[in-house]
């Protein structure tokens, strides 16, 4: 186990090298010069000094894969460099954000996974009845309506139907925790929406799995009450595929909250990342992508090691 | 489970090997007998024909504005206005155009590059393998939505760019299934057959192996199709897509934020619509898999 896991984390090595050598090309490869971009509404424009000394802070003087270098030191010190708007450290800027993100995703993914688990199971024990088909058609819907709707009419909901919705506002929890947690509510359920239906699919696929297999007829055999059965041991043995899916769809709930914190104007990374895109602030946009994509290849290797954990089989 | 195994891996590579060269009416046939297979067609074929016959289908000029705005739905405005006093449903015509356009290109592209580095990587193993997939494996790295962000907030909102990001961010599920396909049909005894005969190796990729790992490859288009859409409606929606006035579902949406509160049409339309197009495709993408590869049909 203790070598699997060595195995694992220095295969992320080239990984994380391979994506600080895609985002830095991203940054070389923007069609014109930044600095004439940067400058473009500023007072200082067509002043040659300031220029110059802006190309020397971006190092912009030196030779490509000499910048790479310079650049990969810095992330590697944890300097992601300083924004070009606000003119403080990239870093600082993201982990400010980042309670934001954590709090939606967590709740998020306790949402999805505590309604999805039953339905799927209900659907599987349940399976060719009418209520298995109204949850099949149900999860194929969802994962076919954009998220990004959903909360827009959850807006429109809001200012229709229901004024005093708490939506579109926030409070850091260290502020007011209750109004906090009123506030990412309903966003954060939004976001679940994104990952709920591939959570129902996956449990009731694996809950038929299991049924079918021998420890199932042994179970029954030995005359354990069905409901043991299921709950007791198939869901136990359907939570780990579970796992799984729930690993794979951590992208897609990062890039869901990008979508989230647009709609609902919550400080996140994500609208950091978009309004320093509006901003063509190409310091925070770099650091930002690249803090999230580490993230998701830390929690996917995370939902591996703890796959391994749970399921001798997968380590060979 | 064990003991089912083999059975199993046979039975695979015998129903890959007749899927492939069966007759395609018989496919249809076979399409016919599912509801919800023949409903994802018949959404997918509107959405398509919308898209193609846009401009003979659209009552007006897409761009055109009038001074008819948010006008509630009537019988010269199906959908009603927008708050120029655009029709509504010939943008959503338009629209269907750039959704199209940048899915089926991308989803296109994306096939060609990542399943020629999968058939590669698969067929030739070793080092060859090693290097191209760990050149996956950083693609993967990313969420899709945000390497596609990345791409188009360094190159800009065009369509171009649109179905380049959206083009990136796939090569890898193509790569990786045309791999895996590809790994399992080389085992067969065909494979070794015409090497035997002296088949030299492009020979034997096109000939022998393709044609046995088109069946996941159809599959994994029809859903990433479905996807696609989602991607770039979701990119136009942050502004990062299309570039008004040009139409587009994500940026309509995103434009009637600010007036959804008078005329709820100007929201409700461009997601319906998006709905119903990736609706069309996942249910048509299941139907398609259940025939095709039968080994996931048990996950529906």
């Amino acid at each position: 186990m203790r070598r699997y896991i060595a195995v694992r984390m220095v295969s992320l090595i080239p990984i994380l090298f391979g994506v600080s050598l895609l985002v830095f090309a991203m940054q070389a490869l923007v069609p014109g010069d930044i600095v004439d971009i940067m400058m473009g509404g500023d007072q200082a424009f067509g002043d040659k000094n300031a220029e110059a000394r802006m190309r020397r802070q971006l190092n912009l003087d030196r030779p490509v894969p000499e910048r790479y270098v310079l650049w990969l030191a810095g992330m590697a010190r944890g300097d992601l460099g300083t924004s070009f708007v606000s003119g403080k450290p990239v870093l600082g800027e993201i982990l400010r954000r980042l309670p934001v993100n954590l709090e939606l995703a967590l709740i998020a993914i306790t949402m999805a996974l505590g309604l999805g688990i039953p339905i799927g199971t209900l659907s599987a024990v349940r399976r060719d009845t009418w209520t298995d088909a109204g949850i099949r058609f149900g999860s194929v819907l969802g994962y076919s309506v954009p998220n990004f709707w959903v909360a827009t009419l959850t807006v429109l909901a809001g200012s229709l139907l229901w004024p005093a919705m708490p939506i579109l506002q926030y409070v850091p929890f260290t502020e007011n925790p209750g109004r906090n947690l009123t506030l990412v509510l309903i966003p954060s359920f939004v976001l679940s929406l994104t990952v709920l239906p591939l959570i129902v699919r996956m449990t009731r696929a694996s809950v038929l799995e299991n049924l079918r297999l021998d420890y199932v007829r042994t179970a029954r055999s030995k005359g354990l009450p069905e409901r043991r059965v299921v709950y007791r041991h198939v869901l136990a043995n359907s939570l780990i595929a579970v796992l799984n899916v729930t690993g794979v769809q951590i992208g897609v709930l990062i890039g869901g909250l990008v979508l989230t914190e647009e709609i609902f104007i919550l400080p996140g990374i994500g609208r950091l990342l978009l309004e320093s895109i509006q901003k063509r602030d190409f310091p925070v946009i770099t650091g930002a992508t690249l803090f999230l994509a580490t993230i998701f290849v830390i929690l996917n290797l995370a939902v591996d090691l703890l796959h391994a954990v749970l399921d001798p089989r997968v380590r060979r | 489970m064990s003991v089912a195994e083999p059975v199993a891996v046979a039975g695979v590579a015998g129903v890959a090997v007749s899927a492939a060269s069966r007759p395609a009416h018989h496919l249809w046939r076979q399409l016919w007998h599912r509801k919800t297979a023949v409903l994802g067609l018949a959404l997918a074929a509107v959405v398509l024909l919308g898209a193609l016959l846009a401009p003979w289908l659209a009552p007006d000029d897409p761009l055109a504005m009038s001074p008819r705005r948010l006008g509630a739905p009537s019988a010269s405005a199906w959908l009603g206005t927008d708050q120029f006093g655009r029709d509504l449903l010939s943008r959503l015509l338009y629209g269907a155009r750039v959704s199209m356009a940048v899915s089926f290109a991308a989803v296109g592209m994306a096939t060609l590059v990542g399943g020629a580095i999968g058939l590669c990587a698969g067929f030739f193993g070793g080092r060859v393998d090693l290097l191209l997939m760990r050149g996956v494996d950083v693609l993967m790295a990313f969420p899709t939505l945000l390497l596609a962000l990345a791409v188009v907030a360094t190159l800009g909102g065009s369509i171009r760019n649109l179905i380049l990001a959206v083009t990136l961010a796939y090569i890898p599920v193509f790569s990786r299934v045309v791999r895996g396909s590809a790994l399992s049909v080389k085992q067969n005894d065909f494979v070794e057959a015409s090497r035997a005969l002296g088949a030299r190796d492009g020979r034997i990729i096109l000939r022998a192996v393709l044609p046995n790992v088109l069946a996941p490859i159809i599959v994994q288009a029809t859903f990433n199709l479905s996807t696609a859409i989602m991607i770039e409606a979701a990119l136009s929606f942050l502004g990062l897509g299309v570039q008004p006035p040009a139409p587009s579902w994500g940026s309509m949406l995103s434009e009637a934020r600010n007036f959804m509160e008078l005329d709820p049409w100007l929201a409700l339309a461009p997601g319906g619509a998006i709905t119903l197009a990736v609706l069309g495709f996942n249910l048509f993408g299941d139907g398609l898999r259940d025939i095709l590869d039968p080994r996931l049909a048990g996950e529906g």
